[in-house]
């Protein structure tokens, strides 16, 4: 009882620190990386939802995404409608492709699963491609910086951190929900062993259903902002298999299954790729070599994420201390 | 358990904060170098293009620092490697908010181009495009956005103007008789060029009969030959890329398909890896790009200097035109801050931009330079065209730059 | 006879695919790992290919036993320090493992030699076989008689002999095979060993058809996955099919629809092949729906 008090007091404080960031330090280039972690936490949780608490490794999340920056942005830029409506329309959708996808798929395991998320990540990259009268193609969707508040596009920067920060609020609270309730519960054991898990009746495929469901319209609404922030983007780096990895990598690095894995995992990657990119300017390739050596130590060395290794650590060294203290009381 | 995310949920919140606090570049200063910033793809799949187009922006800001910097200040380009259009809004970020860089230069790839310049134009930047073709770049009229070098649109002009005055006389056909087919790769590259070409043909009245977009990272374009064998054309347009520029000419020759005029559209097919790539299957193949170094000197003065330099610096000569366009680009982009006396503010540059006209076949691209004052596009550079002859890319069009006359066999 | 050309050019690079293919089937039927570096043992080999024949004059198909051996070695290696300490996470680990690499190995190339294209020149690679008004390039030619005899060598490696048939033992029942005293890791980096020997051939003969540059192998990955699951993992002769079904139908599409959907349209009826028949089109055995079960 203490601990849920104490532990609500904790994120409570978190979520109020977490406002005041915009206002704490005034500098667009931080901004700019806390909104892409937002961002990116926030699909990582979608991803987790499937991936992390269902075992379904998908490397198609790039889709969800996608369809959802589409979406939005081509109803804004083709009938004017304001992209806060088209964020709905942008979740359906994705919700819609998520349900198509997981279907059929849903039926394959191990790599099999995952190599057909990334067929359908490529079907879809190569269709944008081409249907030019829709997307048009790979000039991309560019939507004229015209900021008001109608079209979801904003001056300052600030604004944008705190969608991404509500976004990313409200995939966690799903989180919660899902690590919560039977739901959770219930595709733990799927990705446990999901024969075990149907032989004792529970509908596998309902469940991990409303995993993909879940984890598709929270992709595509941050794809919606994601638009919304960039105001260019095109097939070649929506639909990218790439984009789909980075999602899966954050998750991985942060703690695959954990609630704050993600955020932790985007903490990580996003001002990784940052420093990277801007510490060896005399060597082109450096940085991506590094990039993938500390990706190999990451995973091998932290099969489980960083976040499980923190909360060992953390455990580890409080029982020790209570140890020694309880220790220093019997002598 | 809870507990101790959220605690770890505040810690990572305070670090994040507490490196926020920390540095803050220090390039406002008047004595300091003249930081510029500079987005390139180098790494991935643009890396080759990219990185000689980055070349050619360094090899001017070496020649400026040589005579003395801008009023005695020395210039420094800080690089970012922009391998995709998030890459490169990153990096746009950091250079403009971090490093308090006000102009940065770019870019080669048109993805590059939109990311970078909405930063720019968010954040009061001002953005020189030297390479990328997209005409949407220029067209979306930003105030931040200055672009050196010509658009796609301008290159279907030439592609159709070189048809009109050369190549329906060589043929001997009318020009409705004539009959085009193009191939493009399905980037945004090769699609604006194709998209271009196609609207102007149309206009023209020539007669399009194969439109064939495909992906430049495929391992196989039988396909596109055989349905441009199929369509028959007297002209075939070719947009590409290096891999697939060779694999075209490669597998036209093994699939025993000719045409009587190929134009490629510089990208892979004026560089040199494509002439050793595919050796003499390059011979006669024509060129719509930038300019190249087989031309008629008195029109591109400086272009030796260039050349010189490249080769002493690199250790062999440009593997494209891409590196010269881009060095007139930043020698422009240099000679106005120049003229701003070492003044940076975005507004002020622009004025003077606006202000600052050169005359056509004065610099080494032989490209004049005046910037058109609601979109930003140089209305005086142009590509010309050129011709793989024994080996030599050589410039065949316009009369005013050629050194041949194109060779045109029917 | 454009049709028959279409479908001839694409059987031509169909056994390139399969060629590529046949490495990753043994990778992934016996070790079971997504293998996302196979495409950069492809550039590997491709560059070692092109330095023998810059420095040493070789050409590749005679350095190709250099190469093979050197590609051989070089996956002996990446099994035992960086496969075999991760054989017991999960299968995202794995991949992700797979994908480090392969970032790090395409960046190594381009630090180590720039972004240029790198070509060979050898007397016969514009060489052109005209049968019947049908041509095909001798370079491919070559390519798809070695693909025919690595898969025949291959089912008679796998089928006849003790190693072969202790490698096809763990592919099926890891560890029934273990339990049989079939020293499981020690079979694992042969397996991987031979996947990027095969790879190593594989650069070799594509030395004459194609440049080399650090990001060619990601242009091969995806379709060597195609072709895999499509033909049956596990089955050598699956791969082979597999690899002139994909080369085919992308010709076709091409052809037929646009050149600007083929890829989609292999990846559709990959996807479509996958639902209906997930041992593949090309296998008649079961084995890889226990693969599916990892």
């Amino acid at each position: 009882m203490m601990n849920k008090i104490l532990s609500q007091k904790f994120l409570l404080i978190g979520i109020i620190l977490a406002a005041l960031v915009p206002l704490i330090f005034d500098n667009r280039f931080y901004l700019n990386i806390f909104i892409l972690i937002l961002l990116f936490a926030t699909v990582a949780n979608a991803w987790n939802v499937l991936g992390g608490y269902g075992g379904q490794l998908s490397l198609g999340h790039a889709i969800f995404f996608g369809l959802g920056a589409y979406t939005s942005s081509l109803l804004f830029l083709k009938s004017g409608l304001s992209p806060w409506l088209g964020l709905l329309a942008a979740v359906l959708v994705s919700i819609i492709a998520g349900i198509v996808i997981g279907f059929p798929t849903f039926r394959l395991k191990g790599p099999y699963f995952t190599l057909a998320t990334i067929a359908f990540g490529e079907v879809i990259r190569h269709i944008a491609l081409f249907w030019r009268s829709l997307t048009n193609g790979s000039m991309g969707v560019n939507i004229p910086f015209e900021p008001s508040f109608t079209n979801m596009i904003f001056k300052e920067y600030e604004t944008y951190y705190w969608l991404a920060l509500i976004l990313f609020l409200i995939s966690l609270s799903f989180m919660y929900w899902v690590d919560r309730t039977k739901v959770g519960y219930y595709l733990r054991a799927i990705r446990e062993d999901q024969d075990s898990a149907q032989t004792l009746g529970i509908n596998t495929t309902k469940y991990k259903m409303i995993a993909m469901i879940l984890s598709a319209g929270l992709a595509g609404a941050a794809g919606v902002l994601y638009g919304q922030y960039m105001l260019y983007f095109e097939p070649e780096n929506i639909f990218n298999l790439n984009l789909s990895i980075e999602f899966v990598l954050i998750v991985i690095v942060g703690g695959i299954g954990t609630i704050y894995g993600p955020l932790l995992g985007a903490a990580i990657v996003i001002p990784l790729n940052e420093i990277l990119r801007s510490s060896f300017p005399m060597l082109n390739g450096m940085n991506f070599f590094i990039y993938g050596i500390v990706l190999i130590l990451i995973v091998a060395f932290l099969p489980n994420g960083l976040l499980p290794f923190l909360k060992d650590l953390l455990k580890g060294k409080l029982l020790n201390r209570k140890r020694v203290k309880s220790k220093i009381v019997e002598d | 358990m809870k507990k101790i995310s959220s605690m770890l949920l505040i810690v990572v919140m305070l670090f994040l904060t507490a490196c926020g606090g920390g540095s803050k570049g220090s390039s406002g200063s008047d004595d300091g170098p003249i930081k510029l910033g500079a987005l390139f793809p180098l790494t991935g799949d643009l890396a080759l293009l990219g990185e000689e187009s980055y070349r050619g922006a360094e090899l001017a800001v070496e020649e400026i620092n040589a005579n003395g910097g801008i009023n005695g200040r020395e210039v420094e380009l800080v690089k970012g490697d922009a391998v995709d259009p998030d890459a490169a809004q990153a990096e746009a970020n950091r250079l403009i908010n971090q490093e308090n860089i006000q102009s940065i230069v770019g870019s080669y790839s048109s993805g590059i181009a939109f990311a970078a310049s909405e930063v720019a134009e968010r954040n009061g930047a001002l953005y020189w495009e030297l390479g990328a073709v997209a005409d949407n770049v220029t067209d979306r009229e930003y105030q931040s956005i200055l672009r050196t070098n010509p658009p796609a649109s301008m290159f279907s002009v030439v592609h159709i103007n070189f048809i009109k005055d050369v190549v329906a006389a060589e043929l001997g056909k009318d020009l409705s008789d004539i009959k085009v087919a193009i191939a493009h790769e399905d980037s945004s590259y090769g699609t604006t060029i194709a998209d271009e070409a196609e609207k102007l043909a149309e206009a023209e009245g020539i007669n399009v009969v194969s439109i064939q977009p495909y992906s430049s990272t495929s391992n196989d374009l039988t396909s596109v030959i055989l349905n441009i064998k199929k369509a028959d054309p007297d002209v075939l347009i070719v947009v590409s890329y290096i891999n697939d520029a060779i694999l075209i000419s490669r597998q036209m020759k093994e699939l025993n398909v000719e045409v009587p005029v190929f134009i490629g559209s510089g990208g892979g097919h004026t560089m040199t890896d494509f002439a050793d790539a595919v050796g003499e299957n390059s011979e006669h193949i024509l060129n719509v790009d930038f300019p190249q170094y087989e031309i008629n000197k008195d029109a591109t003065p400086g272009m030796e200097e260039f050349l010189a330099a490249y080769e002493e610096k690199f250790g062999s000569e440009p593997r494209s035109g891409h590196s010269l366009a881009n060095y007139m680009g930043m020698k422009v982009v240099l000679e106005i801050i120049e003229e701003a006396d070492g003044e940076l503010d975005p507004e002020k540059l622009r004025e003077v931009a606006m202000n600052y006209k050169v005359e056509k076949n004065t610099t080494a691209t032989g490209w004049g330079v005046e910037f058109d004052e609601v979109s930003g596009q140089n209305k005086l550079s142009e590509p010309y065209i050129t011709q793989w002859i024994d080996g030599e890319l050589i410039t065949v069009y316009p009369e005013e730059v050629a050194i041949e006359k194109p060779k045109i066999t029917k | 006879m454009l049709l028959t050309q279409t479908i001839i050019s694409g059987l031509m690079i169909g056994g390139i695919y399969a060629l590529i293919s046949m490495g990753l089937n043994l990778i992934l039927g016996v070790v079971r790992i997504i293998n996302f570096a196979h495409g950069e043992y492809l550039m590997i080999a491709m560059y070692a290919s092109f330095l023998l024949y810059s420095t040493l004059g070789l050409d590749p198909y005679s350095s190709a036993i250099i190469v093979i051996i050197l590609l051989f070695l070089i996956g002996l290696a990446t099994q035992k320090l960086v496969i075999e300490p991760i054989l017991d996470t999960p299968a995202s680990t794995k991949i992700f493992v797979t994908l480090g690499l392969s970032i790090a190995l395409q960046n190594l190339a381009l630090m180590l030699f720039n972004a240029n294209h790198r070509t060979v020149h050898t007397a016969y690679q514009s060489k052109l076989i005209n049968i019947g008004g049908i041509t095909m390039s001798l370079p491919n030619i070559v390519a798809f008689i070695s693909a025919i005899v690595i898969a025949i060598a291959l089912y008679f490696f796998l089928q006849k002999t003790m190693v072969g048939k202790a490698i096809r033992a763990v592919a099926m029942q890891r560890d029934a095979a273990y339990l049989v005293g079939i020293n499981v890791k020690r079979i694992y980096i042969l397996a991987f060993g031979i996947g990027t020997a095969l790879v190593g051939l594989a650069g070799s003969m594509l030395m004459p058809i194609y440049s080399v540059y650090p990001t060619i192998g990601t242009t091969f990955v995806l379709i060597a996955f195609v072709v895999v699951v499509l033909g049956g993992m596990g089955s050598m002769f699956g791969a082979f099919y597999g690899g002139l079904f994909i080369g085919v139908v992308e010709a076709l599409s091409g052809l037929l629809i646009s050149p600007g959907l083929k890829e989609a349209i292999y990846f559709i009826i990959f996807i479509l092949v996958l639902l209906v028949r997930p041992a593949g089109i090309f296998s008649r055995g079961k084995g890889s729906e226990e693969v599916g079960l990892e």
